[in-house]
């Protein structure tokens, strides 16, 4: 219980740390109309998960505990073994031009591949803020195929775009996920999403104050201090989209590429958001186009 | 004295003076001079106190004019049965076709001389001169609308209600159409007490089809307001028949329904009030309150073939993408196969989704002989059945299940095999393995391995 407790505690202080300077999203606050549960996108947090549970971080974490408790050469045996599958099932381009390894079945492993908790953990968060809504609008079938297609596009996108053509695997659902907060940008425009931002909360504190004394009406019932923050969607999915487009396009024109973030897959992923409109619901197509609400 | 004058000194003893007796007196003296005037007989008929002598005075006033409503309502109150109808009569406003005729040319130059005579009296301080060109514009036009507005207004301010009353109901029953007139009718009965009469004049004018959406929505906020819950759905019904881009009238109705737990009614106007258009005031706030309720597909989306074809293309933009990347990342090398199979994963898709989300495609499902899909059974428990989710119901035909399960299962077939052909490389791959290199145990770790 101690541990567990403790574990919570660690996650909270990292996510606090990492949210300092840059908001984290971690809910969206608008409301869902057709379906209370997003079965779909829960399905996909679990899938992701467990393909890294089971998969990978168990040669990742007990390879370093075993390296760190002495038994050295087993701990990097089991490194070496995560290092291994991530070249074997990551998205390589030379798998489709060469023809070689799992081939084109690499746009489909590597979306559910992870490096890390903390890549897990970031990517799944952004997945449940944003797919949230976006699953209700397309239904979990649709939803699926457009995840599926925006993954696909955000690795083909990476490899095609890239002239250096750097022989380096790519993984993680973040390309993904980039398509889900792409069509959350174009279908819910105006929508808040809650997030952890200690600049902000350390902000909204003294402002918050002041208009309650002052008398303001519209934050007579707002709690002074919050630990979250509400922040316009549109702010900060532009925001990341800049973000994105910045290094892509040095990757792009210069053929720079040192591995890391792949910034142009997330970037060719939200375009595919472009696509949303194949996978949305009928009614709601009708209703976005006549400028209604969705 | 003449007939008018002992009628009209018969009234104001009968209803300011409460003196019964001096009214029926005078009031029999001004029918011996004019035994035509139905208002006197009605009057009369309130003076007596003897049933049969009050049947007597109200079926004369009927017979001079059957659709006085007055003396027919109380005639039927009192009688319970029908009075004969003369047939040289006009029938009462319902069953009237068509509006009174409008004047000829000499009778228009005929007005528009009466009508400035009229206000050049009026500017002389002559108001009963003035109203008596009034009246004759009235003689030529029965429903003139400026005539009418300036006589009933200067015959009420002389207390000559009864004459203001006869014009009015003049031109109602001459079948006018002039929404004015009835709103002038409606003030008079006010002005009487007559609530009944004035909310059947009310109703009346709600069926007008010149009644435009402010009298409309006027109309049902006063039957609103005095609870004839009823009566206000009638007129807004009726009002959003005739009105049918009135996001007003729709929204209202809708708010009525809801109140009044018809929540799939509601729905249905919000709908239609926001698919007017989602700009307006109206149309916001309806695409607000549609919020707070699950969307439902309307006919014409269920029945779209294009809509549907569109998530078909969802499907295929799926397999080319699969494709492009299986064509070793080159789509100028996609090939026949391929290309074959992006192609069938755009049919495969779509007798997928004509086979789950959208069975009701226009004219496909009547081909296959589909019915229109039956009402949803509605929960027995009352309270169930006032919290269940509305549901738009569907009156074009679905596909029946059987031919649902084999387009269901050709379309599977289909896209397995567009699947095979997208990724031929990628499924020749896993039958005969060509490893990749992986990095060495040296390049990830800097030194040999064990």
């Amino acid at each position: 219980m101690f541990l567990l407790f403790s574990f919570l505690i660690y996650i909270l202080l990292t996510l606090l740390q990492a949210s300092i300077i840059f908001p984290l999203p971690i809910s969206d606050t608008g409301n869902v109309r057709y379906r209370s549960v997003p079965v779909m996108t829960l399905l996909l947090i679990v899938i992701n998960s467990l393909v890294f549970m089971f998969f990978q971080a168990i040669n990742l974490y007990q390879g370093i505990n075993m390296a760190e408790n002495g038994d050295f050469q087993e701990g990097l045996t089991r490194i070496y073994a995560y290092v291994v599958d991530i070249w074997q099932y990551g998205y390589r381009g030379v798998f489709m031009r060469e023809e070689v390894g799992i081939g084109a079945f690499s746009t489909f492993t590597s979306i559910f591949m992870h490096s890390d908790m903390w890549h897990l953990f970031g990517n799944m968060i952004f997945l449940w803020t944003f797919g949230r809504r976006v699953e209700d609008a397309c239904g979990p079938w649709r939803y699926l195929l457009f995840y599926l297609l925006a993954g696909m596009i955000a690795n083909l996108g990476s490899e095609v775009l890239n002239p250096s053509q750097v022989d380096i695997p790519g993984i993680g659902a973040s390309g993904a996920i980039s398509g889900v907060m792409g069509a959350y940008l174009i279908l819910f425009p105006g929508a808040m999403v809650t997030c952890f931002w200690g600049i902000g909360i350390l902000l909204r504190l003294p402002i918050v104050a002041v208009m309650k004394l002052v008398g303001v009406r519209s934050v007579a019932e707002a709690p002074t201090w919050r630990w979250t923050i509400k922040l316009p969607g549109w702010i900060l999915l532009i925001y990341f989209l800049i973000k994105d487009t910045i290094p892509s396009l040095n990757v792009i024109q210069q053929g720079q590429d040192f591995g890391g973030v792949n910034n142009l897959a997330h970037l060719t992923g939200f375009l595919a958001a472009l696509l949303i409109f194949f996978y949305v619901r009928k009614d709601l197509l009708t209703r976005y186009f006549q400028g209604r609400r969705i | 004295m003449d007939a008018k004058s002992l009628y009209q000194e018969g009234l104001v003893a009968i209803r300011d003076e409460k003196d019964l007796h001096r009214g029926r007196s005078l009031l029999m003296q001004s029918l011996r001079l004019d035994p035509e005037n139905e208002m006197a007989w009605l009057w009369l008929s309130k003076t007596v106190g003897d049933k049969d002598k009050k049947l007597q005075c109200l079926e004369r006033a009927l017979e001079i004019n059957p659709s006085n409503e007055q003396a027919r309502a109380q005639f039927n109150k009192l009688s319970g049965i029908t009075p004969p109808a003369s047939t040289d009569r006009e029938p009462p406003v319902e069953r009237k076709a068509a509006p009174p005729p409008k004047p000829s040319g000499s009778d228009a130059a005929r007005i528009k001389q009466l009508l400035t005579n009229a206000d050049a009296l009026l500017k002389q301080d002559k108001v009963e001169d003035a109203i008596e060109q009034w009246v004759r514009v009235l003689e030529i036009e029965v429903d003139h609308e400026v005539a009418m507005a300036n006589a009933v207004r200067h015959l009420s301010r002389l207390k000559y209600i009864d004459d203001a009353r006869e014009l009015v109901w003049n031109a109602l029953d001459s079948g006018t159409q002039h929404p004015s007139i009835y709103l002038t009718a409606i003030d008079i009965a006010r002005y009487e007490g007559k609530q009944d009469e004035a909310d059947s004049l009310r109703l009346k004018l709600a069926r007008l089809p010149s009644a435009d959406e402010k009298i409309l929505v006027s109309l049902a906020d006063y039957f609103i307001k005095h609870q004839h819950i009823e009566h206000a759905l009638s007129v807004l019904e009726s009002a959003t028949q005739s009105h049918p881009k009135s996001q007003k009238l729709k929204v209202r109705l809708a708010e009525l329904y809801d109140e009044t737990g018809r929540r799939n009614e509601a729905l249905e106007q919000y709908e239609a009030a926001a698919r007017v258009g989602a700009g307006t005031k109206e149309g916001k706030l309806a695409d607000e309150r549609l919020l707070t309720y699950m969307p439902t597909l309307t006919d014409k989306e269920r029945g779209s073939i294009p809509l549907a074809i569109r998530e078909a293309f969802g499907f295929g933009a799926v397999y080319l993408f699969m494709a492009w990347q299986d064509a070793g990342l080159d789509l100028l090398r996609l090939g026949v196969s391929r290309s074959a199979g992006v192609g069938l994963a755009v049919l495969g898709g779509y007798l997928m989704i004509t086979a789950t989300s959208s069975p009701q495609q226009q004219p496909l499902a009547r081909w296959f002989g589909g019915q229109i899909p039956p009402p949803p059974e509605q929960p027995d428990d009352d309270f169930e059945a006032a919290s269940a989710e509305p549901v738009a119901l569907s009156q074009i035909p679905i596909l029946p299940v059987g031919a649902r399960a084999v387009l269901g299962l050709i379309g599977a077939a289909l896209l397995i095999g567009a699947f095979v052909l997208v990724f031929s490389t990628a499924l020749n791959l896993l039958a005969n393995p060509q490893p990749a290199t992986v990095p060495t145990w040296e390049e990830v770790f800097g030194e040999p391995g064990a």
